[in-house]
């Protein structure tokens, strides 16, 4: 890259940049939220997660885990640094979201999160909020959608997967207009390859446990891959992690 | 709103003092309808078996060291038994009699239950005594089809519980009591809007026990020859008073509305309402929303007089077919702010059916609370440096799902001091409380502080506003936890499958076998114990692993039921496996 004149440097910033802008569809400048994984963060366009759009989590249960840790980065407000945007444009404002961070949905369709299992990936006792029993896809996506459209709202976690176009494309609109980070997580088991195919979601992500090893005292050590099957503006990578409890 | 008529918003009227009784002007018309049930004690107590029906049965009371029958079914009654004959002498008539306690307070608490059913025939409706209940059906009886319409449909669903009733009706409770208890006919109607002479000539035949006098005082006047009511008021009051004290007086001037005699109802009535009634019947949803919209104008108006906020709304829309449609909602916080209380009611007006339309429609806020006003700066930031208008948003929002999916699916789970997984966790639901609480911070919410069980040593670390953090716990807790099998083979220290089992040797965990699959054990964790607390009965205490299969999935299970010692197994001994939770 040091060869390439100075003047082409330039214009292929801008060039990406409006790309960028175009991608962004009127939002840009949102923040990203980094995964705290510096080789998973450098995949992906920005430096992180976009937020105010919608994620695809499928998997098994690290599936869970997964959502469990962004949504509690997502939740921690001072994570969500600005995107390393050029001087030229305004600085980013996030909405709504003062220091203490939004507050944290998860759509369940049934009734088994457990949370202090959640304490470990870092969201706290009494922090999330949970509506349950959430069967129908219809009460999901219109639960959803509120939840996106709520600025008080840091980040939402909904149990389901396989939607329609049309309700993805509505959940962007409504995420886009708030910033809210948007999950959609769809367990599958773990038998399925590939994206259940949320139409509209930035990225794409599956999260399946594999053995992770003994720890200290024998037992075994949690240990996670993922892959980013879809990423816009980036590239499919995968990548095995041992997730860390947060301090 | 083009076709509204009138709209009335009003607050409750204090309730005049039991002492002070208030006289008012013109008088709001009233109709009373009371029911004496007469074998109430005794009705009520066996309603639900038929063959006390047709044996006698008495309930009794201990007075002065003798069992004395307090009240008598009718079998009884027809045998001869009757209330203050000793239970010696009952015995010698009927042998066979039943005898149960009397439990007069549990008499009056299944009245008022009684009397609280009743609230579907009028808002107004008072327990009276032991037995007698009266209900101000003015204004109520058009939703029934008339006053005898009514009366029958109450008459029928009381006998369908199985029970005895006397109904009167009249303008006055005085009347109507004297019209159950003593009237000849059933039910006896005194003639609306007859004033006093008319109840006066309704009571005329009529015992003076029929005022509701004291048994001394009805004696009195019985040993004058002043036994019927007409008798009674032929006489100057002032003679009476003289010789009676006042209560003779005041009894038969209430039963003539001629004193005032204010029905308490159960219920109070709500204490902010409106309504409005339309000259044509309205039937469009859009028409209906722009009615409910004038009412929530005039209610939060009233409300922000008084500084308070509704946290429970009912919209009940009378149908001109008699019908009539409610929409109840429930906020998490007391709310007076017309937007979000008009989205909420928004989203179920299809819910209405207008039917042939609908003429009136009444806003009742059911429960109000005041209003904590947070003072906030320009920028609208509250003190604390959170955004006031945050957890406003927060709580919309969760007022919208709370009404679609109910209150009773949202939640912040909480920690619980119990070492037992399914207990350690409690859910915090939003309408719990007043004030709703805390439930919508948008932030991280304050530690919660634990009760100390234990004495504070100081060695003792203090209690954690958490869950532990170095114990594992699962993302998903299954309820209830699901049967496994365990293969299990001898125990030898090298293997890292080796554990110690509790009322056995060390033992490998090689697998286990969960809806027919077989998952391979690779590594285990544990055990961990796990109790109930000790006073607890049936304490299960578990021993928990942490089993990774071959695949990388990572179980939670418990062996439980384990012989130990200084405890007496259970009787379906023998040690059983659970699965309990899945990790990430």
């Amino acid at each position: 890259m040091s060869n390439v004149p100075k003047a082409k440097r330039r214009t292929a910033e801008a060039l990406r940049r409006a790309i960028q802008g175009i991608e962004e569809a009127g939002s840009p400048g949102r923040p990203r939220l980094p995964l705290g994984v510096p080789e998973i963060d450098r995949a992906l366009p920005g430096g992180g997660l976009r937020t105010g759009c919608i994620h695809e989590v499928t998997g098994d249960e690290a599936a869970t885990g997964f959502c469990a840790a962004l949504l509690a980065r997502a939740g921690s407000g001072g994570a969500a640094a600005a995107p390393p945007a050029p001087a030229a444009t305004s600085p980013p404002i996030v909405p709504g979201r003062g220091e203490r961070g939004g507050a944290l949905l998860w759509l369940a369709r049934g009734n088994d999160l457990y949370a202090p299992g959640l304490v470990r990936y870092g969201i706290g006792a009494g922090r999330l909020l949970v509506v349950s029993g959430l069967r129908r896809q219809t009460d999901m996506l219109w639960a959803m959608e509120e939840a996106l459209c709520c600025r008080a709202v840091a980040g939402v976690v909904a149990e389901t997967g396989g939607i329609d176009p049309a309700a993805g494309r509505r959940l962007m609109l409504a995420a886009e207009g708030t910033g809210v980070l948007g999950l959609m997580l769809a367990r599958d088991g773990g038998r399925r390859r590939g994206g259940v195919g949320v139409r509209g979601a930035v990225s794409r992500w599956r999260v399946t446990a594999v053995p992770g090893g003994h720890g200290a005292g024998g037992g075994p050590k949690t240990r996670w891959r993922v892959e980013l099957l879809h990423c816009r503006g980036g590239r499919p990578a995968k990548w095995t992690v041992n997730p860390r409890t947060p301090p | 709103m083009s076709r509204c008529g009138r709209t009335v918003a009003h607050k409750r009227k204090d309730k005049p003092g039991p002492g002070a009784p208030v006289r008012l002007g013109p008088r709001i018309s009233r109709r009373i309808l009371a029911v004496w049930l007469p074998w109430w004690p005794s009705e009520r107590l066996f309603r639900h078996r038929a063959e006390t029906r047709t044996r006698p049965f008495v309930t009794v009371a201990e007075n002065r060291g003798r069992l004395i029958v307090d009240a008598a079914n009718p079998r009884a009654a027809r045998a001869g038994l009757t209330p203050g004959m000793p239970l010696a002498d009952a015995r010698a008539v009927v042998p066979g009699v039943i005898v149960r306690p009397a439990d007069p307070a549990a008499d009056a608490r299944a009245l008022e239950r009684l009397a609280r059913w009743a609230d579907r025939f009028t808002p107004r409706v008072m327990p009276d005594g032991a037995d007698t209940l009266f209900l101000d059906i003015a204004g109520c009886t058009r939703l029934f089809g008339g006053e005898k319409a009514l009366t029958a449909s109450l008459r029928g669903a009381l006998e369908g519980f199985g029970l005895t009733v006397r109904l009167a009706l009249a303008d006055t409770p005085g009347a109507a009591w004297a019209l159950a208890h003593f009237g000849a006919a059933d039910p006896a109607v005194a003639p609306a809007g007859a004033g006093a002479s008319g109840l006066r000539d309704a009571l005329a035949e009529l015992p003076v026990a029929a005022l509701r006098l004291s048994a001394d005082v009805a004696e009195g006047l019985a040993s004058f020859g002043l036994d019927r009511v007409h008798a009674l008021s032929a006489i100057e009051p002032v003679e009476l008073v003289r010789r009676f004290g006042t209560e003779p007086v005041r009894r038969l001037e209430q039963a003539l509305g001629l004193a005032d005699e204010p029905i308490q109802p159960l219920r109070p009535p709500p204490p902010r309402s409106a309504h409005r009634t339309f000259a044509e019947p309205i039937s469009t949803t859009a028409s209906i929303r722009a009615a409910v919209d004038g009412l929530l104008d005039d209610l939060c108006l009233a409300m922000s007089r008084s500084g308070e906020g509704a946290r429970r709304l009912q919209l009940v829309c009378h149908r001109t077919d008699g019908d009539r449609r409610a929409i109840t909602i429930g906020t998490s916080r007391p709310l007076r702010r017309k937007k979000p209380l008009l989205g909420l009611f928004a989203e179920r007006l299809d819910q209405v059916e207008p039917g042939f339309g609908i003429d009136e429609i009444a806003l009742a806020a059911d429960m109000v609370e005041t209003i904590d006003e947070i003072q906030t700066d320009w920028s609208g930031e509250a003190a604390g440096g959170r955004r006031a208008g945050d957890e406003e948003e927060l709580a919309n929002l969760l007022d919208r799902m709370g009404n679609r999916f109910g209150f009773g699916r949202i939640g912040r789970a909480e920690p619980h001091q119990s070492w037992l997984p399914e207990r350690a966790a409690r859910i915090r639901r939003p309408l719990s409380g007043r004030g709703g609480g805390a439930i919508w911070t948008a932030g991280p919410v304050a530690p919660v502080p634990h009760a100390r069980l234990a004495s504070p040593s100081a060695a003792r670390p203090a209690p954690s506003a958490g869950w532990p953090r170095d114990r594992r716990r699962p993302l998903r807790l299954l309820s209830p936890p699901e049967p496994v099998e365990v293969v299990l083979a001898e125990g030898s220290g090298a293997d890292a499958r080796a554990r110690p089992l509790h009322g056995a040797d060390t033992v490998r965990l090689l697998a286990f076998r969960r809806r027919g699959r077989l998952h391979r054990i690779r590594a285990v964790e544990g055990p961990e114990r796990l109790e109930c607390e000790w006073w607890r009965e049936d304490a299960p205490r578990r021993d928990y692993y942490v089993v990774e299969d071959e695949a990388g999935r990572r179980h939670w299970l418990y062996r439980e039921g384990a012989r130990d010692a200084g405890r007496t197994p259970r009787p379906d001994a023998g040690p059983r496996w659970r699965l309990h939770g899945v990790f990430a």
